[in-house]
């Protein structure tokens, strides 16, 4: 039920539409690429490299009408013609950052599924320094404690370790364990 | 009547909750026996109230009464029986109510249950329940009231949403969330009991660590069933997508998860208490946060134009929470006693534990943070961006590794201090299958590091879980000459919560395989064949037999068939549909999935030419995704040993 | 008191509280108004009854863009608005075209004779030119200067208002 919310947002998918991978007109194509912000800094890729490409970037994009699918992801005719759209690009031979600013000119950042790392490094480093912050917590407390009882077993001779030197110590342990219980 | 009747139940609810509240604080302060047995009346009358209002409510949905406004907007006369029944939680004020029920059915049994137990404790954490309880039913009697009267009704209506009568996953998985979402309630109650009453005794922790359990794996279950659901309904092959909607239900069940392991702390060496029981505050108002988040309108980027007005009120609960929990933790946790025994060194359970706490609390920021960051930078500079699953797999990966990797070494560590050479002989065998189970990978011609590494750790851990479950049989066995089985079953009996958590562990080993391998290895494609033809993807040979069309009294559909079959050798039909709902333009489909053992194929229409003579498929193969259900079965099968009460009342005998 | 347990209490939630207060009154709908404010992207497209139709070919006269489906409830309510406005402000010199967005040309053209609209409607094969425009849902409205320069974009129905703002504006 909190996927309720879900629900809705699928209802602007999965669209009958007309096919989306109709056969591309010419002048139609051309007129489109003029648009983008430069020419291609590579010819055209091989197939190999395309397809990788293309995959990296239907991955790395959002599909517009969805919440949070990628264009990879998403079932919907938007995506797919997204997709059909970043193949052909990648096909004529743009790098994938000039793809990626094609699509942010178009539709803005929330475009890309993740922010640049280097715009937005708090929420890359924050959980890492947090994470650093609680493993220098936790062995500070223990150097700390540690101290203080070494000062009090010096006066004190004995440790609270259980009597169970006869056994083997991975039969001790279990058996204390389950005396424990 | 129906909406009088059920608004009646309500604020019978409403009053019991609120009197309950009171006398129950007030019963924990002045230890007074009458004020306890009234708390308990009220948690009763509240159930009983409840489930009146809901049984009234389904009464007027199965019966199609217009006349009630939630009827009005989810009923329809054409939808089938069950979809009726189930369509209580298809909406917001819907669930509202269900919430309020199962919070009334969680603070009954509580009542009945620890009646002549924790006299102490019990009255503050049913007054903390039952206060809990007043702001729900104050919800479902007020603004979110879905008995309101519709003075002139119609005599249809719109229907629940059809997504929610597609598959009957809906009709389990939604309870079962909300049974573990709303039963966090409990254990949070019994927290702040602990520092109301300024002590947390053994038998307190234990009790609580019991009420953890329950709702834990009822969240567990619920959010595997929500994986399946979405990998049977939507139709992209994929059963997470870090939407804010799974990370709401995702959180608290990190922190209920690190509780357990705290808690385990705190049970055998009074460590940790402020620490603990901040988990089970945490779990209880990361619920509150997860439902604010989906429910609000503002973090749902599509369909955002009803801005619901339970929102504000919502906030302002949270927030009254929030302040409650801090308040209550800073005055009172100095309280508690101080811990019976030192922490051990590094190379001690005692350290594991506390890793594995860190990193499911660093697990837990990390998806809170993905999940606001977007809201938070919108805030701050005005601009819209995403954080979405490349940027949540990038950091719970690594997290993940480390979890695995102390579900591998916990375990096999002494509570005690040992030396670090033991402990690298009991780590010896289960090291050596992890690197023989990572060069078969090699072997095999796999390359990706996180799939090898992470079936080297699992490996590893599940190595030395199944040496946990049986080292103690076959001591047994050797000590007391019983033949192995049995001796292997008397441990388990007896030991039954260590071996149930053993279980659950395994669980947890299948789950990490599968999600590696079907989320590393996944491939997919596009095709489009023709009537009569077959297309092949990677072995599977796909034959499109022809489409039918199917009409039913809420809907009609174009069923396609295909016929698939794999070196040759027929492995079944399929027929994935798209699915057009009467007052919804566009259609929605049904994948059909094909699972075997070793792997998945996912087919999901795309589109069918008029004639039929053309289908378009989308073609997904995932390798393992199977194990991902077993892994979740085996969890539960795991939670309900290690919980499993005639077991437990034997061994409280045995006790005694 | 333990004001150590109070002031991290207080550190962590009260700005999580005041971020959600925020959140308030934001629409959390996503925006694409990347386009404002600059060149229109051009299009070369067809009819749905075939005839060709261009961005470049009505250079000079300020142009309204309107992408829509006959799925899409809010096109149907915003459509009134556009026949109202294409009624009286056609004759001054606006132009308004229409691009069908994920929609079958047959059910479309259905419509429109139904309604009787008279503008050019645009099959957009490939959804190339709805993705040139950033176009994240229907219905989208882009106004265009007489230079070609997008002024505006509404997202969702344009209202009578903001229709009649923006167009005396442009003329």
């Amino acid at each position: 039920m909190i996927r309720a919310a879900v629900f809705t947002l699928f209802l602007g998918m999965n669209g009958l539409g007309f096919s989306a991978h109709g056969a591309a007109d010419n002048i139609v194509e051309e007129l489109a690429n003029a648009q983008l912000p430069d020419p291609p800094l590579e010819p055209p890729p091989s197939t190999a490299i395309a397809t990788a490409r293309t995959a990296r970037l239907q991955k790395a994009l959002r599909c517009p009408v969805c919440q949070g699918l990628s264009v990879a992801d998403s079932p919907s005719t938007a995506a797919r013609a997204m997709g059909d759209r970043i193949a052909e690009l990648v096909q004529s031979g743009y790098t994938e950052a000039q793809i990626t600013e094609y699509f942010v000119d178009r539709y803005g950042a929330w475009v890309e599924l993740e922010p640049p790392t280097e715009d937005h490094g708090a929420l890359f480093y924050s959980p890492v320094i947090a994470l650093a912050l609680g493993i220098i917590f936790i062995v500070g407390t223990h150097r700390r404690r540690q101290k203080g009882e070494a000062e009090a077993e010096a006066d004190e001779a004995q440790p609270n370790e259980p009597a169970n030197d006869d056994l083997h110590p991975w039969r001790a342990r279990i058996l204390a364990e389950l005396e424990r219980r | 009547m129906t909406p009088e009747l059920g608004r009646a139940a309500v604020l019978i609810a409403l009053a019991a909750c609120s009197i309950g509240a009171v006398t129950g604080i007030w019963a924990g302060i002045t230890a007074r026996v009458d004020a306890a047995r009234w708390t308990r009346w009220m948690a009763g009358l509240f159930a009983f109230a409840m489930v009146a209002a809901v049984g009234l409510m389904e009464f007027a949905l199965i019966t199609h009464d217009y006349s009630v406004k939630y009827v009005a907007e989810v009923g329809s006369n054409e939808t089938p029986l069950a979809f009726t029944i189930v369509s209580l939680w298809s909406s917001l004020d819907g669930s509202i109510l269900l919430w309020a029920l199962i919070l009334a059915i969680w603070a009954g049994v509580f009542a009945w249950r620890l009646r002549d137990n924790h006299p102490e404790h019990a009255p503050f954490a049913l007054g903390t329940i039952l206060a809990v309880g007043v702001f729900f039913t104050f919800l479902v009697s007020g603004i979110a009231n879905p008995f309101d009267r519709i003075p002139e009704p119609l005599s249809n209506g719109p229907g629940p949403n059809p997504l929610l009568q597609n598959h009957i996953l809906m009709i389990i998985h939604p309870p079962t969330l909300y049974l573990g979402y709303v039963g966090m309630t409990v254990p949070f109650s019994m927290g702040c009991a602990a520092l109301m009453n300024g002590s947390m005794p053994t038998g307190w922790a234990r009790t609580m660590r019991r009420w953890m359990l329950v709702p834990w794996t009822c969240l567990t279950v619920g959010i595997i069933l929500g994986g399946w659901w979405s990998y049977e309904v939507l139709g992209w092959g994929g059963y997470w997508a870090w939407d804010p909607v799974e990370n709401a239900s995702f959180m608290p069940w990190l922190t209920a998860t690190a509780f357990i392991h705290s808690s385990m702390m705190m049970e055998r060496k009074e460590h940790l208490k402020g620490w603990t029981i901040s988990l089970v505050m945490a779990s209880f108002l990361l619920t509150l946060l997860g439902t604010f988040m989906t429910r609000s309108g503002v973090f749902n980027s599509v369909h955002s134009f009803t801005q619901s007005p339970i929102g504000p009120v919502f906030l302002g609960f949270l927030a009254l929470c929030l302040v409650f929990c801090v308040l209550l933790l800073a005055a009172r946790v100095d309280t508690l006693s101080p811990p019976i025994s030192k922490l051990e060194g590094p190379w001690s359970r005692d350290f594991a534990f506390l890793g594995n706490n860190l990193l499911f609390a660093a697990f837990t920021f990390t998806v809170l943070l993905g999940t606001v960051y977007p809201l938070l930078n919108e805030v701050m500079t005005d601009v819209q961006i995403s954080v979405g699953e490349p940027y949540f797999n990038r950091m719970s990966v690594p997290i993940c590794m480390g979890i695995l990797f102390l579900m591998g070494v916990g375990p096999a560590l002494p509570w005690g201090r040992a030396e670090p050479g033991e402990v690298m002989r009991q780590l010896s065998m289960p090291t050596i299958v992890s690197v023989v189970i990572a060069a078969g990978c090699v072997a095999m011609g796999l390359r990706e590091p996180i799939a090898i590494l992470t079936f080297a750790l699992s490996g590893f851990a599940g190595m030395v879980t199944l040496k946990e479950l049986t080292e103690p049989g076959r001591q047994r066995a050797a000590k007391l000459g019983e033949p192995l089985p049995k001796a292997l079953l008397n441990t388990w009996r007896t030991g039954h919560r260590r071996a149930g958590g053993y279980v659950v562990h395994l669980g947890v080993v299948f789950i990490a395989v599968a999600i590696a391998a079907s989320s590393v290895y996944r491939s997919e494609t596009e095709m489009t064949i023709r009537e009569g033809k077959a297309k092949s993807f990677l072995g599977y040979d796909i034959t499109y037999t022809g489409t039918e069309r199917v009409d039913e009294p809420h809907r009609w559909s174009r069923v396609a068939h295909f016929q698939v079959s794999k070196d040759g050798e027929h492995i079944g039909d399929a027929s994935p549909r798209l699915n057009h709902y009467k007052k919804m333009g566009q259609a929605i489909g049904t994948p059909t999935v094909i699972s075997r053992l070793d792997e998945d194929l996912y087919l999901s229409l795309v589109q069918v030419d008029t004639e039929g003579k053309m289908a378009s498929l989308s073609v997904v193969v995932e390798p393992l995704v199977w194990w991902l259900w077993f892994g979740g079965g085996v969890m539960l099968l795991g939670s309900v040993i290690s919980g499993w009460p005639a077991a437990r009342r034997k061994e409280e005998e045995d006790a005694a | 008191m333990n004001w150590r347990v109070l002031s991290i209490g207080a550190v962590v939630t009260l700005p999580l509280v005041a971020l959600l207060a925020s959140g308030f009154g934001r629409d959390p709908k996503l925006r694409s108004n990347a386009l404002e404010g600059r060149q229109a992207p051009a299009f070369s497209l067809k009819t749905l009854s075939g005839e060709p139709f261009s961005l470049a070919s009505v250079k000079g006269k300020p142009v309204v863009l309107n992408f829509w489906s006959t799925w899409c409830q809010p096109c149907k309510i915003e459509h009134p608005v556009l026949m109202g406005a294409a009624e009286s402000y056609g004759p001054a010199g606006v132009q308004f075209v229409a691009v069908l967005y994920q929609d079958e040309p047959a059910k479309a053209q259905a419509f429109l004779n139904r309604s009787g609209a008279h503008w050019p409607t645009l099959a957009d094969p490939g959804g190339r030119t709805a993705i040139a425009y950033g176009v994240a849902g229907v219905p989208e409205t882009f106004f265009i200067d007489k230079d070609g320069r997008i002024v505006r974009k509404v997202s969702g129905p344009v209202s009578q208002a903001i229709m009649v703002t923006t167009l005396e504006q442009m003329l």
